[in-house]
Formats: C-alpha cells, structure tokens, sequence
C-alpha cells in the first residue's frame, strides 16, 4: 500500500538528470520574444512615448504600448481580488518598475537592445511609498477608481473603498473589548513591522502564447494557478473559457510569487496583436519588481490578569499591497482574522487594512501572512511572560486553542494539535530544565557568544471556500491516470497525489501516473497554494478513485452474486472478503464489462468546501475555515556580542499535518519552509530609494545558503486527523514558516535581554540593540509599554 | 551590445599589440567571472573583448623561485591555488581563505590575475596578498614594469593597470621565519555574501615580541588599506591583551568605510576595530 509511505519523489531521477521540461527551456516554431520597458518613476502620468528608433532596429516585430491597446477590443485591466492592474500602464504609472511597453523582436538580444531606444515622457506626480502615510487623508491617490473582480466567491464581499488608498479594511470583533481591557490587571501595548521581502524561485516567471489554427489562445506558464489564468486570460481576451488553453509542466520554484496572474495577459495580448508565438521570461532582476511580501506594521495590544489570563486583545494591522493590490485584500482578511493568536481570548477586536502605496506589489508569499502576525503576537507572548515572571511556554498553555474552543472568528476549533505542538516544543528544546536554570541566572555563555533558546507557534486557517475536480481513469490494464490541476513546484504533489489515488484502488504507485495541468483536460482546481492541495485535491482524487472503484464492485458483486459491501480491492484484484478464494483481476473485470480488453473506467469528483461568509461589520461565522492547521518552532541561538551575529545552532520545526501520507515529503516541507524564513529572519529586505529597489540582484540580496543552515535541524510531525482530510490528512507547505522569526526574536530576549520589534535582526540592528541596552540597563520594560491598572 | 568582438590571441604579444593602441574600451578577460556580471547589468560595454583562454601554457603556473618566493601566473584559477602544494606550504592563509570564496563552480574558471585586476575591494585575495608584501607584474608593448600591490589599488573599481597594460605574474615573497598570520572575512548578510569587512594580519613573533606586523583591512574601505598606525603599536610590543586593544581602537579611529547594503560607517568602523582584535588575539594564540 501506498498510504504513509515515504516513496520518493517520482521526478528526482528527470530533475537530477536534466531532463525535467521547464516553460523556461521551451520553443515553439516561429517563436519571437518580448523585452519590457519599465518605468523609472514611481507615480506618474505618461505623457508620450516615442518608439519609432526602437521599432527601426532590425529584428525589432513590433513595440507595443498601452495606447496602441486601444485598437484592441479588450478588458485592459485583471487581477484577483480587483481589477487593477492593466496590462500595459494604460495612462499612468504607480510604482518603479511598472510594465510601460513591450518589445517584440526576433531575438531576446534585439528585443532587450530596442527597450532602451524607447523614449517616454513622464509628468512626475507625488508618490507615497510610507504605508501609514498612505493611510492619511492628505495623501496622494494611487488609484481613482478601483474595480472588483469576481473570479472568487470569499472575495466578493470584499468591496474596494474609492477616494482612499486603503482599498479594503476588515473588522472583526468578538465579546467585548473595553470590558476585557477594564478586566484586565495588566495592558501591554507594543508595534512590530516587517520589511517587504521576495519569493527568488530559481526559475522566474516565463510564459509563451500562441493562437492556433481553431484561434484558440495556448498559454505554456510557470504559474501556480493554471485554472485561474484561463478565466482571467479569456476575461482579458473576451473569449470564452474554452477558447483559452493554459498548460503548466513542472515549476522550478513558486512560493506564491506564480499565483493568479502575472505575465501572462501581457503575453497573450502580445500574440494575439503580432498573431505569432511569443516567449517573455523575466530576469531575475525583473523577479523583484514583479511581485514581494507584503510589508507590515502591526500594533498589538493586550490586556491579561494576575493570574495569566489573556482577556482582551486589540489589533491593528496594516498591510503594505503596493501600486496593484493582486492578492492583498484576500491576505488583509484571511489572515486578518487569525491576528490575535492560537489563543482562547473572550474579547478580541482586529482591524486589518490593505494599503496602496507607490512601492512595488505585494501578494502571496509561503504563508499568506501569517508569519507576519505570528511573529507580533508570539513576541509580545514572551514579552508578557518576561514581564510578569511566567514561563512562557506555560503562559501559552494556558490559552492555547483545543478542542471544541471557540476561536474569535466564532468558528468551534477541532482537530488542531496545538497542545501537542507545545509538548514537542518543550521536550525537543528541553524547556524545563532550561527555563528554570535561566531564571535562576545562568545563559550558557562561550567567551563573547552567548546561548539561549525561544519558542513560537502559529495557526492558520486554509482558503475557504475552494473547489478542486479530479478525474481518475482506469485504463484496460489496469493502469491508472490521475487528471488534476495542481501544479508540482517542487512541493511533491505529483507523488502525493498518486499515493492517494493508489492506496484508494490498492494499486503500487507506480501503476498510478498524475497529468500535469492542462485546461482543455484537467477539471477546475483553485489555485496551488495555501497547504491546500493535499486536503482539497487529495479529497477530490480519493472520491474519484472511489468512483472507479465502485464501478468494479458493482460489475464484481454480480459476478459473484454479493454485496458491493462485501467486496475489498487488493493487489489489483477484487476479492470477496468472507471468502477470499472468489477473487477476480482488475483487468478480468474490464475485459468482462465491455466484452473486449479494452476500454476504461472514468471516476470523477469536485470537492467543494462548506463555508459561511463572516458578518462584514464583526468578522464572525461559525464556518469560516474548512480546516485550521497550527505550526511551532523552537530554537536555539548563539549571539556574537561583539558584532550582534546571530547563529542558529538549533531549529526544531513542528507541524500538524493530520496524516503525513509521505513522511518523507513531509518533513522536507518542514524543513525547507524554516530554512526560508531564516533568510527573511536574519537579513533579507527589500531596500528602496525613493521607490527604486536598490539590491534587485542576487548579488546584493541574499537568500539563505549551504553555509546559514542551523548546525542541528529537526522537523517532528504531530498527526491530529481531520475527519474530513483524506485518511485524516491536512496541509503542510507552509506549517513551518510561522514561527521561525519570533522564536529567533524571543531567544534573543534570552540571551541578552534585547527586545527587537522591526525585522530583519540583522547584526547591525542587533549590536545597535545591544549598545543601547548597555545604557539603559536598568530598563526592566525593554521597550514595551506597560501599563498597570491602578496606577494610571 | 552585439557589435562586441571577441578576439582569441595565442600568444601574449599579441595580446600586448592588441593592447598597445590604449583604447579603455579594450577588455582582457580570462575566467569572465566579473566581466559578465558588469555587462549583464549594462554598466560597462566594452568594443573588445580579449579572452586570454589560449594563453593557458603561457600564464597559467605556481612556481618558486631560487630566493624562495612563489611566482604565480595570471591565469592560475582560484581553484588551482586553493589544492596547490606550494600554496599550502609557503601561504596557507591563501589556500585557507580560498575555501570561502565564492563557490567551487567560479573558483575553477575564475583567475587570480582577474581577481586583482578587477579591483573590487570586497575581494579576499587583495588584502592577504598585501599583507604578505606581494609584487605584480604589468607588462605593455612599451615594456614591463614591477609593482608592489600597495600602489596598486587605486579606487573603487580602480587600479594602476593602464589601458596598453595586462597584469601577468603575482610574487610573493618568502616569509620570514616565524611569520604568522591569519586572514578573517566577517559577511553580514548570508554567510555565502560578500565579506562587510576582511582584516589580513601578519607578523613576526620573538620571545613573545611582535614586529614586522602587517594589517590590512579590506571590503569596508574602498580600496584594501594598510593601516600603518595599527602595526606602529603593535610592533615592538608583546601581544598582549593591552597592545591588542589599543591595535583594535586605532583600527577603529583610522578606518574610512564606506556606507552600503551591509552596513553604516559606524558598523563597520565597529566591526573592523572588533575583527582587528579577534585576528590578533588568534596570532597572538598560535
């Protein structure tokens, strides 16, 4: 059987090898290429562009601008949760690096010569690039008129504001806010950002577009959501869906810098007017421009009692989307609402608002937010404990979500192994024993470096509502095909997925082969991301192999005259189970059913979610998320006091994964979404100057390296099922980035009794903290404010 | 871009004739490591490029001389001196610090002429090979010349390699006896970036006396610098915890970094007085 398993990855072999087919590598015949010029400036009105040197360059097909759109009859503008971004600056430009024109040549070198012999004229308009001075009144518009989308039925409710850059605010409240703080002994108040940040898969974003002899649109995409992109590309071309033809091989990295649409109505606008095949792949250069993490500012205030109970919780988080909003009205609120922590707190209030700025866009990345409000609310965790004396691991015992609480979403919270993550949490950092000769004094120190350890967790609520169709079919020999839309982007899906089927019809994994997405035969799936695909598409997969199933028993009971209940599937043979000598093959029963050995059986299943829509003015449903998956991470840090160097010596991952149907796979997804979040812990930042980004390069921003793994790794899997995962299994691809930066964060505290609220620690920050801790030593408060009731 | 030619000389005089008509828009190129990074992002598009590939017989060699120094040819990769035995044996700081650089992919192409000729300051072959009082040779069609590599280094980006000239052998001398020295690269961002600050140390130790020290500090300043003032109080003195403190506050009230990606002037004052004295309490250990 194929089911927990850790059979390996059924590409490795053609990925090790080479042979693996990226969009990247591929051509097609009478192919041309595109080169795009960008805007220098970061709010603007395009005044002219003149592209008649660039189009004399031999080579050069066509330059094409937003204006020469116009001749086109066409939807301009798409995006997932607003229609905003066009595909070409149609009038105006909003952020550095702003698609402006496109050139079409017969090499990428011709096309990338003729970009810088286009001339365009800007009137410069005053730019916001500070995400809270975007907030005020006064500031200046980046977009006039927002216009909604309506691919996705969670984003519906979600109306854009006009005349105001905060284009979504979302509100939750649940109990009674002033009365939890009037309850409460102690309020702490404290304000953490993170920078903006950026995905860097090794492959970038690449798409070719073709129009074929019926004028159908072909798209070959890296993306993550092949479904979505035909409906918004079909949305952009005004063609119908099946005019539109999206296919997606293997992905060489995605992290959610690939989700919905990025390139690829630029593509195939560019084809349908040159009405020849057209390749555009980014640089990596143009990776950072495209798409980053949103940057955030996150006030977090806490009332608790004397007797370590958290009783109000107030939050306000803002969201810096960038010049085009793409995902960030979704994250606003499906992260929004998880603000206030895995903790059973009776009075909670969250306002959560996604901004426009002038900087570049920001969307999905590998935890869809959460990591962001993870690393303020289980900072302030450890800031509370430390203040009042309590070990913080049991100050989070202590409200941590268990079964059958009630979260402030109004939702009942079950089959989330919260409790258990912290029992790991605490054996594997050996926290007793540390914790209780810490408060008596003693950091193991080595010359100038100085050892400790912290601990976060997190939860995360899986997009709700999604849908995701498969189809399984059975061919006469028995061998099967899995017809899906999730996209493989290194994240195993390929071999998990097959898993599920074969352990559903009892067949070896390697009967069992998954089709990559192709919209003309792979059914509707949402999107790949959000954990969800193991859950949604495994739950789809696992029906529809039922569904094939069921169609042998149905021919097998005949034959031998018993129930269908009677009957197992077993090493590609039906057996009676009472009576194991009746037994017949698979392939017996196809031959018997169409009367030749030929022919197949096709089962099929949409899974869709059950969801309640949250009240606009409270943020509460009963049903908000299908499923909640928690996260923690514990670590061990060396601090180099001289130069503020943080090395991590010890990294425990911990996930809850339900059912871990490839242990294996698993634990590479733990450990490959820690070692990320390193990066965005200890250095990466996007820098700009007046909205230029000026370390777009992997020479000035570095992501992790061979050399930055913590000395000691370990990822441990806690399986809570969930009675509606398939065998009991949830998601995984992003369990592990939710703790990596508070846990650091809070084992700093540990060593030195430095407090750091605005990410990256990078060492300058650090030995800056250090410096000033120096000076005022006597500062018990570390910053945060406190304030106690009675002394007001 | 695209009306660059691409010449393959076969003999260093060619290469020299090529040279002679002093056009900065030439450029010699050996492993490309740098070249292309520069021309991918438009800074530099040069009309010519020399590739010195043919010249591998002629340029590519470690040997020792009959005083005992070691003469390296320009084209000697990275990787060929990071195995090499007379490498190892007469200045293991080099094959020590060449495990860190870059990775093993551009140290099998990259040159160590290349290296110096480039004149990046975050490179960690300049300030070892300075601190080791090493010569290069330069040589035109007009003749050669010898120069020490503290006169080398002239800016950022800036060497005193002319447009008719092509660096083609490095000296290092041979070390006194008794000489050790060490070399730390301090990185800020990933541990595989780019060194914030490099500090090279060598001298000579006697009955617990130092002399004959030679500091460089390199990456946070804008050319690899000696820092003379660093060695005056060094010399002469035993290397004890006070002579290395006052070495490491010098270090810090001379050196002139510049303010980047990886740190303020501030920080990386800070960090060249803190790896000052790490990489003299080290010598002062061995």
């Amino acid at each position: 059987m194929a089911l927990g398993q850790s059979i390996s990855r059924v590409e490795s072999k053609s990925k090790v090898t080479g042979q693996t087919d990226y969009v990247m590598n591929m051509t097609v015949p009478g192919m041309l290429h595109v080169k795009i010029l960008r805007s220098t400036v970061p709010h603007g009105i395009i005044k002219s562009i003149d592209k008649s040197d660039a189009e004399e360059i031999p080579g050069v097909v066509k330059v094409v601008t937003g204006e020469d759109l116009k001749d086109f009859d066409i939807n301009y503008y798409y995006g997932p949760a607003f229609r905003d971004q066009p595909v070409l600056a149609m009038d105006k430009v909003r952020y550095v690096g702003d698609p402006v024109a496109a050139v079409i040549a017969e090499s990428v070198e011709i096309a990338a010569e003729a970009v810088n012999y286009i001339d365009v004229e800007y009137e410069e308009m005053e730019p916001v690039f500070d995400v809270l001075d975007s907030m005020k009144e006064d500031a200046p518009i980046v977009h006039d008129k927002v216009r909604p989308a309506g691919s996705f039925a969670d984003l519906k409710s979600l109306l854009p504001q006009s005349g105001s850059n905060v284009c979504l605010h979302y509100k939750l409240r649940h109990g009674d806010i002033d009365k939890g703080f009037e309850e409460a002994d102690h309020i702490f108040e404290d304000t953490f950002t993170t920078p903006a940040a950026v995905h860097l898969p090794m492959e970038q974003h690449v798409a070719i577009a073709q129009i074929d002899s019926e004028e159908r649109m072909n798209l070959w995409t890296a993306n993550q959501s092949p479904s979505f992109v035909r409906s918004e590309v079909a949305h952009v071309l005004k063609y119908p869906e099946n005019k539109v033809r999206v296919k997606v091989p293997y992905l060489g990295g995605g992290f959610g810098t690939k989700l919905y649409v990025k390139i690829e109505a630029l593509t195939a606008v560019l084809a349908l007017i040159v009405k020849q095949p057209v390749k555009l792949a980014l640089t990596m250069e143009e990776v950072f421009l495209t798409l980053t993490k949103h940057a955030t500012v996150f006030t977090m205030k806490t009332g608790v009692t004397n007797d370590g109970k958290i009783v109000a919780r107030k939050c306000n988080v803002v969201w810096d989307t960038g010049s085009y909003a793409d995902i960030g009205p979704r994250i606003t609120q499906k992260s929004g609402f998880t603000a206030a922590g895995p903790y059973d707190i009776p009075n909670v209030h969250i306002d959560s608002y996604c901004v426009y700025t002038n900087n570049a866009p920001a969307g999905a990345f590998r935890g869809f937010g959460v990591p962001q409000l993870v690393w303020a609310y289980e900072s302030q965790m450890d800031i509370i404990a430390s203040k009042m004396g309590w070990d913080p691991l049991e100050f989070r015992k202590a409200q941590v979500l268990t079964e059958g609480k009630e979260h402030a979403t109004g939702q009942i919270i079950h089959s989330v192994g919260l409790d258990k993550v912290l029992d790991k949490l605490d054996t594997s950092l050996e926290w007793k024993d540390y914790h209780t000769n810490r408060t008596n004094g003693s950091v193991t120190q080595e010359g100038r470096k100085i050892r400790a350890k912290g601990m976060a967790i997190g939860l995360k609520a899986v997009l709700t509502p999604s849908i995701s169709g498969a189809i399984v079919t059975m061919f006469a020999d028995g061998s099967v095909s899995v017809y899906s839309s999730t996209v493989d982007m290194g994240q195993g899906s390929d071999t998990i997925l097959g898993q599920i089927a074969a352990e559903e019809l009892g067949l070896p994994r390697e009967k069992v082969r998954v089709v990559h997405p192709d919209t003309d035969v792979t059914p509707y799936d949402t999107i790949t991301a959000a954990s969800r695909s193991t859950f949604y598409m495994g739950n789809a997969i696992q029906k529809a192999a039922e569904d094939v199933k069921n169609q042998l028993f149905e021919f097998a009971s005949e034959h031998f005259q018993v129930n269908s209940d009677a009957l197992t599937l077993q090493d590609e043979q039906v057996y009676v189970i009472d009576d194991p000598a009746k037994s017949i093959t698979i392939k017996d029963i196809i031959k018997g059913i169409y009367k030749m050995p030929a022919g197949s059986i096709i089962g099929k299943y949409v899974f869709e979610s059950h969801y309640e829509s949250p009240d606009p003015e409270t943020g509460q449903s009963k049903d908000i998320a299908i499923f909640w998956f928690p996260g923690g991470t514990g670590v061990e840090i060396e601090v180099d006091i001289d130069t503020g160097k943080i090395d991590i010596v010890n990294m425990v991952s911990v996930g809850d994964v339900g059912k871990a149907i490839n242990p294996f796979n698993v634990h590479q997804q733990l450990y490959g979404a820690a070692v990320m979040q390193i990066g965005q812990a200890l250095f990466e930042e996007c820098k700009y100057d007046h909205g230029q980004m000026i370390n777009s390069s992997m020479s000035d921003y570095k992501v992790p390296s061979f050399k930055d793994l913590p000395d000691h790794s370990d990822t441990i899997i806690v399986e809570e099922p969930h009675p509606e995962g398939p065998f009991g299994a949830k998601g995984v691809g992003e369990t592990a980035s939710f703790g990596v930066q508070p846990a650091i964060a809070n084992a700093l505290y540990n060593a030195l009794g430095v407090r750091i609220k605005d990410m990256p620690f990078t060492p300058e920050r650090v030995l800056r903290a250090i410096k000033e801790s120096e000076k005022e030593q006597e500062s018990s408060l570390v910053g945060s404010t406190v304030e106690i009731k009675g002394e007001k | 871009m695209g009306d660059t030619l691409w010449l393959e000389p076969e003999k260093l005089s060619e290469v020299k004739d090529i040279l002679s008509s002093g056009d900065p828009e030439i450029r010699v190129v050996s492993g490309g490591t740098a070249l292309s990074l520069i021309m991918k992002q438009g800074m530099f598009d040069p009309n010519k490029i020399v590739s010195l590939k043919k010249l591998q017989s002629e340029l590519r060699y470690i040997t020792s001389d009959k005083a005992g120094n070691v003469r390296i040819g320009s084209m000697t990769t990275l990787r060929d001196l990071e195995v090499d035995a007379l490498i190892k044996e007469k200045a293991p700081v080099l094959s020590e610090a060449l495990t860190h650089v870059a990775n093993p992919r551009i140290r099998y192409v990259a040159s160590i002429g290349g290296n110096l000729s480039h004149g990046d300051a975050h490179l960690d072959m300049p300030p070892i090979l300075m601190a080791m009082g090493a010569e290069v040779k330069i040589e035109s069609a007009k003749g050669d010349r010898w120069l020490d590599l503290k006169e080398f280094f002239k800016g950022y980006y800036e060497t005193a390699i002319e447009p008719d000239e092509i660096l083609t052998e490095i000296m290092i001398p041979k070390q006194a006896e008794g000489i050790v020295g060490t070399y730390i690269k301090y990185t800020t961002l990933s541990n595989d970036d780019w060194p914030t600050v490099g500090v090279a140390a060598f001298l000579k130790k006697t009955d617990g006396i130092a002399g004959d020290s030679r500091i460089v500090i390199s990456a946070a300043t804008d050319i690899p610098t000696q820092l003379f003032d660093v060695q005056h109080i060094i010399d002469g003195n035993q290397l004890d915890k006070t002579t290395i403190q006052k070495a490491a506050e010098k270090a810090f009230e001379v050196a002139e970094p510049l303010e980047d990606l990886r740190g303020s002037v501030w920080y990386k004052k800070e960090m060249v007085k803190v790896h000052v004295r790490k990489a003299l309490e080290q010598l002062a250990k061995e």
